[in-house]
């Protein structure tokens, strides 16, 4: 299925997931609703910054660089 | 419209070089209502404001569209379509579709400029009509160009974002200047603030439940892209 705007690798997107909840179809699907336009290298903690889906709520730093709560 | 003192200084010190997470979230927050029709701004507002189980907004409005037009492809994953009993909403799905894909994709797939396709799609849908469970049938046959735009309407999905870090920053700007929080000629000292400005917003999405319908839900995730999806 042709997915539209895509997201350069490595850059801080927020995804959106929801069930679809059918029985061939993979019942969780995922996309992107948010692009940072922002590097998760240079603005992340080295942490969160190879992480697809964070995992622990998140803070941004006077730095600023986003890290884990 | 006179300039509030509070927001006003904390927008003096995000020019300067005391840049405080807590004084963006304060001007998302509470300038929200005071957006002026800037959308992203108003969302992250909204966000920072009730980030649980948001159900409006520009981020719900996108999600919705897209998952209710892949819930209603998975019916169909590797079947054909019975046009005789479709959804109810089938012809609204369709008409919504069309808006959401892209005018080179339809071109490239269909060989309909978009114009033409819609001619095409508005006169197919006049064909079809209401059961009486309230399902939906189509009752004429269509010409081959009314087939081809149906087709990919209801067989195509594009994720769209609701918007960028790029077009956050702008809103953020334009929603300062339309308050008399920034002059024209500060707006080079924001530009430096520009990460700052759009990683302020970040954590209040990442982990958000979005509300679609029917309490359906849809979770947000904050993390790092992998890859060029188009």
């Amino acid at each position: 299925m042709p997915i539209g705007r895509g997201s350069l690798e490595g850059e801080i997107v927020v995804n959106a997931k929801a069930a679809i909840g059918h029985l061939t179809f993979p019942n969780e699907f995922s996309s992107p609703i948010v692009f940072a336009d922002l590097e998760a290298t240079d603005w992340c903690d080295p942490s969160l910054a190879s992480q697809a889906e964070w995992q622990t709520p998140v803070e941004v730093t006077a730095e600023p660089k986003i890290i884990p709560l | 419209m006179a300039r509030d003192p509070e927001f006003r200084s904390r927008v003096l010190r995000l020019l300067g070089s005391d840049r405080r997470p807590e004084d963006v979230v304060r001007l998302y927050s509470g300038l929200r209502e005071r957006s002026f029709g800037f959308a992203a701004f108003r969302e992250v507002g909204d966000f920072i404001a009730h980030s649980e189980d948001r159900s409006k907004g520009v981020v719900t409005d996108e999600l919705h569209d897209f998952f209710t037009m892949l819930r209603f492809q998975t019916q169909y994953w590797e079947k054909e379509f019975d046009w005789s009993d479709l959804p109810p909403d089938f012809p609204r799905l369709l008409k919504m579709n069309f808006e959401r894909l892209s005018a080179g994709h339809m071109k490239q797939q269909t060989g309909l400029n978009r114009r033409v396709a819609k001619r095409h799609l508005l006169s197919a849908l006049s064909n079809f009509y209401k059961r009486a469970d309230g399902r939906t049938y189509l009752q004429h046959r269509l010409s081959r160009e009314e087939q081809t735009i149906v087709q990919f309407c209801a067989s195509r999905s594009a994720a769209r974002s609701a918007f960028t870090g790029e077009g956050l920053f702008r809103d953020f700007q334009r929603v300062l200047i339309s308050n008399k929080l920034l002059e024209e000629q500060e707006k080079r000292l924001l530009d430096a603030a520009k990460p700052f400005v759009i990683l302020s917003a970040i954590p209040f999405i990442h982990q958000a439940i979005i509300t679609l319908e029917d309490g359906w839900t849809c979770r947000l995730a904050g993390g790092r892209s992998r890859a060029r999806s188009s």
